[in-house]
């Protein structure tokens, strides 16, 4: 899934200082399993904005609503009534969902809630890790299943590097070197030969480097406007 | 208040198995989650809704609901009906309005017992004008004339019956039906329905030599006699025969007359005797002898007098069919002198006002035939409930058919289909898991005060003294709030697992094949996964909890705190409130500056209430929550820790004085400990 | 001598002495973070003569200093050899290969190829880092430039092929241990000729490490230089055993320089134990010189290099 973090309230406060009519907007899928964009977040930062608004003496509303993708435009447009009754809407979704929004809404300003920063998943509970990278060009099948791309500082092709230290990554004491476990995986499934052979360096086209990005799919698409 | 608006979980549609195990289905878990919420009123008003009888029911009924009680897996279950007494003998609704009597039709009930009782209230409540003929010159039937005093006092049948009169009810005594007026009197008389609940008048006698004797007596005469006068004839030692509730209420009515010994012989071995443990340990207690599988051969006699009892050893009471058929052993003849002998071997039915009246069919053993959903006899407009068609019956079954009567009387004159909802039939709650017993926390049963053994044979004055605020409110805080805990609403939830992993009880699931959260049965009511749930999916089912969000907003809309500064909102947890007895005062010294919101366990409160404080006016918020080692739920502490650490954060952001936001893990929410620390706060206030 | 040792690939002198079997000495050169040249000259007239070749670090922990193309001009001018370091953090295969064209043209022929420290040790951690390609991936890109004459697009160079002796580094002490060996086969079979490894303290384990490299036949197909490090204090060793990734300073070391430092003799006891290590690795079969990385301290080198008895450096 997509991993967001929180904004620092103070930077929300600064980006909505002008406006009065405000609405928090949730998205009710990747962001809300990672706890800083679903409706337990939109009512945590409604009542900061409030309740920031009430110390300084300023009057303000804020509204308090989620759907379920921001990423859809049927279902932003579900809530269209809301949000253009506001000023400005703070959208704690995914940066692609704060973008349909804006693209929807033009006349409306969009402000983003969270920083939108990796795919990944949780390990444990309210721990979150990068998994993947989105280069288009997927290696897992060479790699054990682990991806050196996205969990590899440095993004080794022919890992470990020297700075592989009791299975730590040498960037930090926290992190696993993803080499290492590649390089036990392996071993468990008696294919560490497959480490011997030199991986020529890696072909990029499809990767983030070369957005933006575009997926067609010629036996899906219909001539009907959804936006 | 809203206490019908449970949620039900569609998935299993099940029901706490305290109120599935009651007869009349009284709400009890969500009187018992008022009175631990110290919301009295409104959980006597609730108990009221349900039950004519509550003063009465708290203290007698045999309450089936204890024995179902979940809480008989972790210790003992919760003492359901002595909670219900403390409501009954604490509190009362003014009646404002007399229902109106929307319908013309009357309906006639015979008896006043409680299957009458129950009858006459329910139609009142339904709009109907009732006239209950009595033979006797009071109410309560078998509660009056059997139930002994020391047990039921009589002003707790008088509280209840005037309220059922205060309905518009009326009571014609000393008005015999069969004699004084019959079923054409009645008819005549414009009465549309007639529903009859005579209950079990007679008291059955023995086949055996020497019955005839001078001092042989009837179990319900005797008491009735003593119930009424305080009196009996009785001589220096006494015998019972019987082992059942009856024998025991008469064993321990004698006791009190003074005389030398009381016995009882039963047929029954202690194991097998048809009454409760308690019932038996009490009489024992006070000084009862017990003979066991000792069946009565004849009764022995001098000068017309009996003298004793010859008995025979008791091969066994039940046939292989389990029908009671006792056989003895031949020549283990021996001998139990007394010099009265009450007969104590259950009650038949007097059905004499039957006669000429041929379509109500009557069964083998004297009960009324009736249909068992609507209680209709066969003679149509006639209905029947209560001991005479049970049998043998307990006042609230008795109440119980009563009320169905009185919905099908309804039904039947309005020819409509009206429902009550509570009588479907919802599966209980499950058991709870073995593994998960471990992890709820014990907590001991409170103790009822009791009148000393040396004082209570003195007297018929009540043995059982009744629950202090304290102990009802301690008592039922052990409830585990079956079946309206936490529920999940499949539409909202994302699956991400967090109340699966947090949970304190690991309640919550994900099934194979699922797609959302399952929260069964054992939810503890914690509230913590309600509280973390991103997708604000999870919430109560029983909207008695407010997580404290109704709690605050009436303590900031009080008018009284216009211009108080600096005011407090102390959010603590009720849990911790009732160790000491001194919860008023600490009210009333905090009551200027500090608002109070209780809440049962912390756990349940969101940090965007603690914001909303301010939001709404407050100067100061003050969280007392208590240490893991009192924690009911175990262990909150780690959460409300880092919540209240959270909601800091966020409120220094905001540019706030850190003294505003205070939060302190004490032992107790009512000692000095926490006048202290809120004296301290409405300082440090005072000088920002 | 197999065939690659013979077959000149680039005419150093670096390699030409290894080729002909004598024991190589190496010594690091650090640019300045700054645009002086004299700096440079300064250095290289204090290391001239007391090494073959010097290493001239890219961006070492990914801190800004001049670049080592530039730079090893500068010393080349000063009359002393360089060997020029690259690595993947900075730039991508583009920027490398035009890089190195342009460093073969000016007479720039020892090449070092490494992944490079991660950004975030730097002083510009906010920086993105390239990692285009790996070091392996470099090392296989700039033979085939060599070698092929083409790029590593496949495309063909259009004019004459940049001819570098080129090297590869290798921490024997890093993990899994038992990988090192076949990853130094990984980097020769990409076209390493030379090989600098991580500075060494655990004798024990290089030898362990050494052991495995012989027994795979890797000695008699690439040079491998180990590399030494004169530590200054006990605060420096300390600064080694914790923060430099892949660094193994056993306890023995560290208490010899605890003592030496109390007794204000740190220094001393530093090239002490520097002339140990060289004495032992000289003695380990496939040792083919050694590399000295005096950070900072280049003064210390030429002391060093005359108490080692490698002084003075042979000429072919
Ligand atoms: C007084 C009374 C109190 C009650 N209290 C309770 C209560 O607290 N809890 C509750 O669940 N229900 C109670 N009930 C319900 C009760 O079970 C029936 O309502 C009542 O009609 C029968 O009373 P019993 O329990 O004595 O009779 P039964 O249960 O019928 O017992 C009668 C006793 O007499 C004995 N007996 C019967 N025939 C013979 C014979 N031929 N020879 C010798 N012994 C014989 C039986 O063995 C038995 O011990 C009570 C009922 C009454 C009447
Ligand atoms: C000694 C004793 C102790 C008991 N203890 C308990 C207990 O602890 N818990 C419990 O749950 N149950 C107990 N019971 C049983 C309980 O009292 C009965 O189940 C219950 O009272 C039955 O209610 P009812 O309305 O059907 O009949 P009853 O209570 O018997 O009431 C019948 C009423 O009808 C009146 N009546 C009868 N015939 C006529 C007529 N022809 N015309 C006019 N009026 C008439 C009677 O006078 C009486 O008032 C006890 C019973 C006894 C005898
Ligand atoms: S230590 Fe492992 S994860 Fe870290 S940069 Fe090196 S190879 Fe990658
Ligand atoms: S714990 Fe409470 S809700 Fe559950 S069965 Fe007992 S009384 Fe009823
Ligand atoms: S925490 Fe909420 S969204 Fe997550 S699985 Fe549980 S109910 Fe579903
Ligand atoms: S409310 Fe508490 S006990 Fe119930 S499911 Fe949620 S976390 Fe578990």
């Amino acid at each position: 899934m997509i991993v967001a973090a929180s904004k620092p309230f103070q930077e929300i406060k600064q980006m909505l200082s002008e406006f009065r009519k405000i609405c928090v907007l949730g998205c009710g899928s990747c962001v809300t399993i990672c706890h800083t964009g679903g409706e337990k977040q939109v009512a945590e930062l409604a009542a900061q904005l409030r309740l920031s608004a009430k110390l300084e003496g300023r009057q303000i509303e804020v509204k308090e609503d989620s759907t379920l993708r921001q990423c859809e435009w049927e279902f932003i447009d579900n809530i269209r009534e809301v949000i253009e009754d506001c000023d400005a809407v703070l959208s704690i979704a995914c940066g692609v969902g704060v973008q349909y929004m804006a693209e929807k809404f033009p006349k409306i300003r969009i402000f983003p809630g969270v920083n939108t920063t990796f795919m990944g998943g949780p390990t444990e509970q309210g721990i979150f890790w990068e998994r993947c990278a989105g280069c288009g060009n997927c290696i897992l099948a060479t790699t054990g299943g682990l991806c050196p791309v996205s969990r590899c500082a440095k993004s080794l092709m022919n890992g470990p590097c020297g700075g592989s230290q009791n299975g730590r990554c040498e960037v930090s004491q926290e992190t696993p070197c993803v080499w290492n476990q590649i390089y036990d995986q392996l071993d468990t499934q008696q294919l560490l030969k497959t480490m011997e052979t030199i991986v020529p360096p890696k072909d990029w086209t499809t990767g983030a480097e070369n957005h933006p990005r575009k997926m067609v799919l010629e036996h899906l698409v219909v001539k009907k406007q959804i936006n | 208040m809203n206490t019908t608006g449970t949620k039900s979980d569609k998935k299993t549609d099940e029901e706490a198995p305290c109120i599935v195990a009651c007869p009349i289905r009284q709400d009890a878990r969500d009187y018992i989650q008022l009175i631990a919420r110290r919301r009295f009123q409104e959980a006597y008003q609730l108990v009221r809704s349900r039950n004519p009888l509550p003063s009465a029911c708290g203290r007698i009924c045999t309450h089936p609901c204890e024995t179902k009680c979940r809480r008989n897996s972790t210790e003992t279950p919760i003492a359901i009906a002595w909670l219900k007494r403390f409501l009954g003998d604490n509190f009362s609704e003014e009646i404002s309005k007399i229902p109106i009597e929307k319908y013309p039709e009357r309906i006639a009930i015979i008896g006043a017992g409680p299957a009458g009782l129950a009858a006459a209230n329910d139609l009142a409540l339904l709009g109907y004008s009732c006239t209950i003929f009595e033979s006797n010159s009071t109410p309560g039937g078998m509660l009056r004339m059997g139930v002994p005093t020391y047990r039921l006092p009589r002003m707790a049948i008088d509280n209840d019956v005037e309220f059922i009169k205060k309905l518009g009810v009326e009571i014609k005594y000393n008005t015999t039906f069969g004699t004084d007026i019959t079923f054409d009197s009645l008819k005549k008389e414009g009465f549309s329905a007639i529903f009859i609940g005579v209950g079990l008048l007679e008291s059955r006698t023995l086949n055996i030599e020497g019955v005839q004797l001078d001092g042989v007596i009837r179990g319900v005469p005797f008491l009735h006699e003593v119930n009424t006068t305080g009196r009996a004839h009785i001589g220096k030692n006494v015998l019972v025969i019987g082992g059942g509730a009856v024998a025991m209420d008469c064993a321990r009515t004698a006791l009190r007359l003074k005389p030398d010994k009381v016995s009882v012989a039963s047929l029954e071995s202690r194991k097998e005797m048809p009454t409760t443990d308690f019932e038996i340990e009490e009489a024992v207690h006070e000084g009862v002898i017990l003979h066991n599988s000792v069946g009565p051969k004849r009764i022995l006699g001098k000068d017309g007098r009996a003298t004793g009892l010859e008995t025979l050893k008791v091969k066994y009471v039940f046939d292989e069919q389990k029908r009671f058929n006792p056989a003895f052993y031949d020549g283990s003849e021996s001998v139990i002198d007394a010099d009265t002998i009450i007969l104590a071997i259950g009650q038949a039915s007097d059905l004499s006002f039957l006669k000429g009246q041929e379509r109500i069919q009557v069964t083998r053993s004297g009960t009324l035939v009736v249909n068992p959903t609507t209680f209709s006899t066969a003679l149509h407009g006639v209905y029947a409930g209560g001991d005479i068609v049970l049998g043998r019956g307990t006042m609230t079954e008795g109440m119980a058919q009563g009320k169905k009567a009185a919905l099908a009387i309804h039904n039947a004159l309005r020819n409509t289909t009206l429902k009550d909802e509570k009588w479907n039939n919802k599966t209980a709650v499950s058991d709870i898991a073995p593994s998960r017993i471990a992890l709820i926390k014990k907590e001991q049963k409170q103790e009822m005060p009791t009148m000393s053994s040396e004082k209570r044979l003195d007297n018929f004055d009540e043995v059982e003294l009744g629950f202090s605020i304290n102990a009802a409110v301690k008592e039922a805080q052990r409830c585990m709030n079956c079946g309206a805990g936490a529920f999940v609403d499949d539409n909202l939830c994302v699956g991400c697992l967090t109340c699966v992993r947090i949970c304190p009880f690991e309640v919550p699931e994900i099934k194979k094949g699922d797609t959302t959260a399952y929260i069964n049965g054992d939810c503890q009511s914690c509230g913590l996964c309600v509280v973390e749930c991103p997708a604000r999916a999870i919430s109560f089912k029983t909207p008695l909890e407010d997580q404290g969000k109704d709690t605050l907003q009436a303590a900031l809309q009080d008018t009284f705190i216009q211009g108080v500064k600096p005011l407090i909102i102390n959010f603590y947890c009720q849990y911790g409130a009732y160790n000491e007895d001194k919860i008023d005062t600490i009210n009333n010294l905090l009551f200027f500056h500090v608002r109070r919101v209780g809440v049962l366990g912390l756990g349940k409160v969101d940090p965007s209430l603690y914001l909303k404080a301010f939001e709404l006016g407050a100067h100061g918020v003050l969280v007392t929550a208590c240490k893991d080692d009192t924690c009911h739920f175990c262990k909150e502490q780690e959460w409300i820790e880092r919540r209240t650490k959270f909601t800091a954060q966020l409120l220094s952001g905001l540019g706030m004085d850190a003294r505003r936001f205070k939060t302190h893990f004490i032992s107790s929410q009512n000692g000095k400990e926490i006048l202290d620390i809120a004296f301290n706060m409405i300082e440090e206030l005072r000088n920002i | 001598m197999i065939e690659n040792r013979s077959d000149i690939k680039s005419g150093s002198n670096l390699e030409k002495l290894l080729r002909s079997g004598k024991f190589a000495v190496t010594a690091e050169l650090g640019p300045p973070r700054g645009a002086d040249r004299s700096a440079i000259e300064k250095k290289a007239k204090i290391l001239k003569g007391y090494g073959d070749a010097f290493n001239i670090t890219d961006c070492q922990t990914a801190v800004v200093r001049m670049s080592s193309i530039a730079s090893g001009r500068i010393v080349l001018d000063a009359g002393v050899e360089p060997i020029i370091q690259m690595t993947c953090r900075d730039r991508n295969r583009i920027a490398i290969q035009s890089d190195l064209l342009g460093a073969a043209a000016l007479g720039l022929k020892n090449l070092l190829c490494l992944t490079g420290d991660h950004q975030k040790f730097g002083d510009h951690p906010m920086a993105k880092g390239v990692f285009d390609i790996d070091s392996v991936q470099l090392i296989q890109m700039v033979k085939t430039l060599r070698d092929e004459k083409r790029f590593q697009s496949g495309q063909e160079l259009k004019a004459s092929e940049p001819k570098f002796f080129i090297g590869a580094a290798e921490n024997p002490f890093a993990d899994p241990f038992k990988f090192r060996a076949v990853r130094l086969a990984k980097k020769i079979a990409a076209g390493a000729d030379f090989i600098q490894t991580q500075i060494i303290y655990n004798i024990k384990k290089f030898h362990e490490w050494m052991n495995m490299v012989a027994d795979m036949g890797l000695h008699e197909k690439v040079f491998i230089l180990a590399g030494v490090a004169p530590l200054k204090s006990a605060g420096m060793a300390k600064h080694m055993k914790h923060n430099v990734p892949g660094m193994d300073v056993p306890d023995e070391v560290m208490s010899r320089m605890t003592a030496a430092s109390a007794a204000k003799k740190g220094k001393e006891e530093g090239i002490k134990i520097c002339l140990e290590v060289i004495e032992q690795v000289r003695e380990i079969r496939g040792v083919a010189g050694v590399h000295v990385m005096a950070v900072e301290w280049e003064e210390a080198v030429p002391e060093i290099i005359q108490q080692a008895r490698l002084f003075p450096r042979p000429t072919v």
